[in-house]
């Protein structure tokens, strides 16, 4: 009795145990299995989102031939395009596996990571955004060279300059990844506020009013004066703007990094722009920014291809509301040509099925039917140069509603044809860019005093969280 | 004469199945607590970013303690000292009139002769604010104190011509810290009431009946009994909130101006995450701070402790080991003079 008790006990806690360590097996049988169920999830939290059709896609082994796994961290993208590419190349969905981690787009590096560090985990592309897909592609565990599918640069002429220099790697000069998107961006503006306060009545007259930094400066004054709106809504657009047209890298080939006038210069302007009030003083993505459209506060935001819907404009605009301003804006270049974001593809060093994953780029990248499809089905800008300009030529697509009949189409494409990231990128730049922009918000809200000062805190906090990364001087 | 049924009750042990019961908490704590526990230390001499696997000895704590002249040095030291600095000012700014607060409603909530109507009501009330996340509170405050014109309380207060300027509240340095401490305290003082309560309760309605017949004041009955009787309750409270004042990560790390940090409310816990999960991973520092934190936790825990410690068993305890002592040496005196 005694004994049996004592088992009892000893079963009861170890039982108990047991489902504590439940997954944190090392052996290989039970790490697959927990993977598997992994997939399986994903799986099904796709489907409840959106009409699946890669269901059991992990059955697509049976033939004998691995599945194409794509990494992304949201279905967003990724699931639209593998219904259209199965559509219509014919593939059979379930050869295709979309291990979607569901988190937001800076939590993905470390989840791709983890994902990765265990071998059996597979990998064929893999969605890295531009803000750190670097880290990746710089690193040859990680992404292999689209040469290795058979690709060289020369296939890629179709596609805007910027998009294939941002998939090379920045230590080997390789490309390593390219994008379907060209997330190219212009300042779109409300037309009956520029009437009203600036006499503007087209788009190339606003143009010509915004045409560098000194006429845009000019015209956020004109306006003030006439107790107008600010010219744009945030300091952090008018900085996502300005960092592309540095002329230089932030990190030069000794691996310093490079403070110089361009950095005092913005800070001036863009204390000039707040002391004023040319701006809001509203952050960007605050619950504040977007009503702005409608309260006639600032006369235009910095768009990107993404910001033309619901996710910028279209709210700003204020929708179906009372009052709103749909089809009351219109798009231009602006100052500067610049981009904000984009997904870019790459194949993972564990690729195992280089023939599909090869079909699945071509299709969104080099393929014009596909990539044409896509933005059609999407009203996504793609990379594809070609597309894009017979898409403007053909004059089906009217343009975003919130337009009220201008294609933005035309004026992206102008733009995307004006960047130039030619040696400029660094994999630090995320960190960088965002370090700068607090010491300029701390010298325009009078936190610090000077610039110098500014300049000074800007090198600090980069120099601490680059670590030795970077040298800092 | 034991009978052998006596024989066999006496040798049940049942001391020896806690420890059963226990095993599976000992267990679950040594994979997801000891462990990272012991990694940490591991970390913290191994390099950064990507020298993570060169071992450096403990040059992560001298940058981190003495800083140096290159701006690397200097930022990281000044950085985990300024937020160290942070943690302590937001500790201090919510727990002591959290304190103070939940004492003052637990005294009202239980004195008889005040009779307040809808105890329980205030009760749930004051605790519910426990009950939400602390990201729905960030996320709320963020929303109500809008640095700009358009924020709910800064057009409020613009509307009712009391400021002329929108305050910064998420961004300057004492309103930004205030509106933490405000939004901490406000989440916790329910809680801490609670626990008060209870020990107030805990004490013999005799003692309170005592000292109204003797003629105490509330104020005496407050000074004289109700205070020294729940010091161990007050003490217990100052450990846990220390814990977690000393670790606050969740309303710092969400409430602020878009995605910039804000070096005055920027708390240690925030660096340590930021440090680990942010690009370019900078371990080693990470792991340094952690392991600084602890120490000053432990250092900080163990004062409370020795606060907590009953000064008058202890005396007890020492006159009769005295006691004992002297008996001992009386004895072999005794002896001693054969």
């Amino acid at each position: 009795m005694k004994n049996f008790k004592k088992t009892l006990v000893l079963l009861a806690a170890l039982a108990l145990s047991a489902t504590a360590l439940y997954g944190c097996g090392e052996d290989k049988q039970s790490s697959t299995a927990t993977n598997d169920s992994k997939v399986e999830d994903s799986k099904t939290e796709d489907s409840k989102t959106e009409d699946s059709k890669t269901e059991d896609s992990n059955t697509g082994s049976e033939d004998g031939e691995s599945p194409l796994t794509i990494l992304c961290w949201n279905a967003n993208d990724s699931k639209p395009m593998v219904d259209l590419f199965c559509e219509k190349t014919g593939t059979d969905p379930s050869k295709i596996v979309i291990q979607n981690f569901d988190v937001k787009g800076e939590e993905a590096a470390e989840t791709y990571t983890q994902y990765l560090s265990k071998e059996e985990n597979d990998a064929d592309i893999m969605f890295l955004e531009a803000d750190w897909c670097l880290q990746f592609i710089n690193d040859d565990s990680y992404t292999l060279p689209l040469s290795t599918l058979g690709y060289s640069e020369s296939d890629f002429s179709d596609i805007y300059g910027y998009v294939v220099e941002t998939g090379k790697s920045t230590t080997t000069k390789e490309l390593k990844g390219i994008s379907w998107q060209a997330a190219a961006g212009g300042y779109c503006y409300r037309e009956d506020l520029a009437e009203e306060f600036l006499g503007v009545k087209t788009p190339e007259e606003m143009q010509e009013k915004v045409k560098d930094w000194d006429a845009f400066l000019a015209t956020a004054k004109e306006l003030k004066e006439k107790n107008g709106p600010a010219i744009t809504a945030t300091l952090g657009g008018v900085w996502q703007v300005y960092s592309g047209s540095r002329s230089t890298a932030w990190v030069d080939a000794d691996n310093k990094l490079v403070v110089d006038d361009y950095c005092t210069k913005y800070t001036e302007f863009a204390h000039e722009l707040w002391a004023n009030e040319y701006v809001t003083h509203v952050t960007q993505w605050s619950p504040e920014w977007k009503p702005l459209g409608t309260s006639g506060d600032t006369l235009g935001y910095f768009v990107s291809t993404w910001g033309f819907g619901p996710t910028i404009l279209e709210e700003a605009a204020g929708g179906d509301t009372e009052g709103n301003t749909m089809g009351k804006w219109k798009c231009i270049v602006g100052p500067s040509e610049f981009y904000w974001g984009g997904t870019w593809l790459a194949p993972s060093a564990r690729i195992n099925n280089k023939e599909l994953a090869k079909e699945f780029i071509d299709f969104f990248t080099i393929d014009e039917e596909g990539a044409r499809a896509y933005a059609e089905k999407q009203g996504e800008y793609m990379s594809n140069k070609k597309v894009m300009e017979a898409i403007i030529a053909d004059g089906k697509y009217e343009g975003a509603p919130v337009l009220g009949g201008q294609n933005q189409f035309v004026v992206l494409n102008e733009v995307a044809n004006g960047i130039d990231m030619k040696d400029k990128i660094t994999p630090y730049d995320a960190v960088i860019k965002s370090e700068f922009s607090n010491a300029v918000n701390e010298y325009c809200d009078g936190t610090v005093d000077s610039v110098e000062e500014a300049m000074n805190n800007f090198k600090t906090n980069a120099a601490a969280k680059l670590g030795d990364e970077v040298i800092v001087e | 004469m034991k009978s052998s049924a006596q024989n066999k009750i006496r040798s049940i042990s049942y001391a020896k199945y806690g420890y059963y019961f226990i095993l599976p908490f000992f267990i679950v704590y040594f994979i997801f607590s000891l462990v990272p526990l012991i990694n940490t230390f591991r970390l913290s001499v191994y390099g950064n970013a990507s020298n993570i696997d060169t071992f450096v000895g403990l040059e992560n704590f001298k940058t981190i303690l003495f800083g140096g002249t290159d701006f690397k040095s200097k930022g990281i030291h000044e950085t985990v000292f300024r937020d160290f600095g942070n943690t302590l000012i937001l500790w201090f700014g919510n727990f002591i009139p959290q304190l103070a607060l939940s004492l003052l409603l637990a005294v009202w909530f239980t004195d008889l002769n005040l009779k307040i109507k809808g105890k329980t009501f205030f009760k749930i009330v004051m605790y519910l604010p426990n009950i939400v996340t602390a990201a729905s509170v960030a996320a709320l405050f963020t929303m109500l104190f809008s640095k700009t014109k358009y924020g709910p309380i800064n057009s409020m207060l613009l509307d009712m011509k009391l400021i002329d300027e929108p305050i910064n509240f998420l961004k300057g340095q004492w309103q930004s810290r205030g509106v933490i401490m405000f939004a901490q305290t406000w989440m916790w003082f329910g809680n801490t009431m609670i626990m008060l309560m209870a020990a107030i309760m805990g004490i013999s309605p005799s003692l309170f009946e005592a000292a109204d017949i003797d003629g105490a004041n509330s104020r005496q009955v407050f000074t004289k009994i109700t205070l020294p009787l729940l010091k161990p309750m007050v003490v217990y409270t100052m450990i846990t909130s220390m814990i977690g004042g000393l670790q606050m990560w969740d309303l710092p790390y969400l409430y602020k101006d878009g995605s910039a940090s804000n070096k005055f409310t920027e708390t240690i816990a925030v660096y340590i995450f930021d440090a680990f999960h942010k690009s370019p991973y900078n371990y080693g520092n990470s792991a340094a701070a952690s392991v600084i934190l602890f120490v000053i936790t432990s250092i900080l825990g163990s004062i409370c402790f020795a606060m907590n410690v009953d000064k008058e068993a202890q005396k007890k305890k020492k006159m009769i080991k005295e006691a004992k002592k002297l008996a001992k040496l009386q004895n072999k005196s005794a002896f001693g003079g054969f």
